[in-house]
């Protein structure tokens, strides 16, 4: 249903099954939680 | 001993106060008073949740002036209707707003749902409620009746205008939630009766009924993209689980000229040797989730059975639609703003929309417009004792390539200005009147192009369920001076689906409400 021609030919993006295995992880999710921690720590610093 | 004002009770007026009251509390007897039309503090972000029924509004909010009597801060129950800056004071008006949604059966008396002919759930209630009232109330003071208002005018040293926007409901036709077409959740009542409709949808789909869904924005201007993205992925997770999913059929309807724009042109993230865009995110997400999209589109009216759209190439859609969620454009509000000779002066300090001017470069175009150009202290440039921040201050243009249909339509997201953005504009204001009261000059920089943009989008409501869209950008608002490549710095740039972004999503907003609370160590939590 998209309405714009460059949309109608490039390929979709697609998540995939590893993509979606890693969102739904514990693990790697807590590893992550931990990453965007520390990005979010260094944002705020940058907003003071 | 300095009066400040503080127009405005939310992410901007209501931080800018907590802040201000800290700093100035042990340098002299300063006076600063925050006047809002509302009883509550109303945590937005967390609404998306209201609107699928899986949290009660009431945990959205908190009663302000509770907290306002704890740390020594006035508050005026009260719309402002005029502002005289050349006199220093404003003309208020007494609310009888009660946004406490605990309250609702008194405001809410005799409210129900009633079916329209085509089956869909409506609102009747006799009197709508808007948290942001003072733009709608008729404006019945004026200069002439000054006398009589006495008691209503209060004398300023420094004024913050941090009032919000008026949800512009009128710029699209049958778009306002109060006509029965249309639901919102920009409101914690909005949200409330959001549900309520939802969950008619979901007994309808029950008994076999299928059901075409829209979500995104209900104008060629409108901004939040990124709550209505966290709408319709909980919409189709909660479908997911009820086992309904396979009835609804959903599409993303916006404004975007691209998908995961957000109204701030997208995000590009590195990983290794690529480049990720929101975009992709976007795409992966509607593609795994099955749903469908319509971008670059304005929504002309809705009605019980259409939505009628006109997309960028100028082509006129009606589209079948059983429940929707688009949301309105802001302006700023009416409030009037008069001269010293009685005179209106509202053009000389406001934009077109009615957002109130700062210290930015107006005028430019959007291949001109680059970070030097954002405001940097929020203070307006006529009058210097005036500040505008949060959503009320008027940007230089917007992040987003701007287009217009061939018709002359334009659809070009306004740039978002909620939430940590509007915090930090707040903030920076209510410094920056600390440092004039002691007599400096304002020192503090929020500019949205050296501030980062942090957007933890919800898709699944959970702590151990959860899974959300976490946007991480800096700074908001390109700055090709200082990052010639891509505007911003890829270093903290995110763009990702996962668990630890639901996790993180669920704890803002419990340090929000305990922050904002002023609850002991709250100045520690950023």
């Amino acid at each position: 249903m998209t309405d714009n021609n460059e949309n109608k030919i490039k390929p979709k993006f697609r998540f995939t099954k590893k993509d979606i295995k890693k969102q739904n992880s514990f693990i790697y999710q807590i590893k992550r939680a931990i990453s965007l921690g520390f990005i979010f720590l260094n944002l705020v610093k940058k907003s003071k | 001993m300095a009066k400040i004002l503080i127009a405005g009770s939310g992410f901007a007026g209501h931080y800018g106060a907590l802040i201000l009251n800290d700093i100035l509390k042990n340098k002299g007897t300063h006076e600063i008073t925050v006047i809002t039309p509302n009883t509550t503090f109303n945590y937005l972000p967390s609404l998306v949740w209201v609107g699928v029924n899986k949290m009660k509004a009431e945990k959205t909010q908190f009663n302000l002036k509770k907290i306002y009597d704890k740390v020594n801060i006035n508050f005026k129950h009260a719309f402002i209707k005029e502002v005289h800056p050349d006199n220093n004071f404003v003309i208020i008006e007494p609310s009888d707003i009660d946004s406490d949604v605990k309250n609702l059966n008194n405001k809410h008396s005799g409210k129900m749902l009633s079916e329209n002919a085509n089956g869909k759930q409506h609102s009747t209630n006799g009197k709508a409620y808007n948290e942001n009232a003072n733009i709608n109330k008729p404006n019945n003071i004026n200069s002439a009746n000054i006398g009589e208002a006495n008691q209503n005018k209060i004398e300023y040293d420094f004024l913050l205008m941090a009032t919000g926007p008026k949800l512009n409901f009128e710029a699209t036709e049958n778009l306002n939630p109060e006509f029965g077409y249309n639901n919102s959740i920009c409101t914690p009542h909005h949200a409330m009766d959001t549900a309520k409709n939802y969950l008619a949808l979901i007994e309808r789909m029950k008994k076999g009924d299928k059901a075409k869904i829209f979500v995104g924005t209900g104008h060629g201007t409108a901004t939040c993209q990124g709550a209505a993205f966290e709408y319709i992925a909980n919409i189709h997770y909660d479908l997911v689980e009820r086992k309904l999913r396979d009835r609804a059929e959903i599409t993303w309807l916006s404004n975007e000229p691209k998908l995961g724009d957000f109204g701030m042109d997208g995000v590009e993230v590195r990983k290794e040797s690529l480049i990720y865009t929101s975009e992709m995110m976007a795409e992966g997400v509607f593609n795994y989730c099955d749903i469908k999209y319509q971008i670059r589109s304005h929504v002309h009216k809705i009605d019980d059975k259409k939505i009628y759209t006109e997309n960028i190439d100028g082509e006129f859609k009606e589209l079948d639609c059983n429940f929707a969620m688009l949301l309105p454009p802001f302006t700023g509000n009416s409030i009037k703003w008069i001269g010293k000779n009685g005179e209106d002066i509202k053009e000389k300090i406001c934009n077109p929309a009615g957002f109130i001017k700062v210290d930015a470069a107006y005028g430019k175009s959007y291949e001109e417009l680059d970070g030097p150009d954002w405001p940097k202290t929020y203070q307006t440039q006529l009058y210097k004792n005036i500040f505008a921040a949060g959503i009320n201050f008027a940007p230089p243009g917007p992040l987003s390539k701007p287009n217009k249909s061939p018709n002359g339509t334009t659809i070009s997201p306004a740039p978002p200005r909620t939430g940590y953005t509007a915090e930090l504009s707040g903030k920076a204001a209510a410094l920056n009147i600390a440092d004039m009261v002691e007599g400096k000059e304002p020192s503090h920089n929020a500019s949205m192009a050296d501030t980062p943009g942090l957007c933890v989008a919800s898709m699944k409501e959970g702590f151990f369920n959860g899974l959300a869209g976490t946007i991480a950008v800096y700074p908001v608002a390109r700055n090709r001076k200082e990052y010639p490549e891509y505007g911003r710095n890829l270093d903290y740039s995110v763009a990702e689906v996962g668990k630890a972004g639901g996790w993180y999503k669920v704890g803002l907003h419990y340090s929000f409400l305990y922050k904002l609370q002023a609850k002991p160590g709250w100045k520690i939590i950023p």
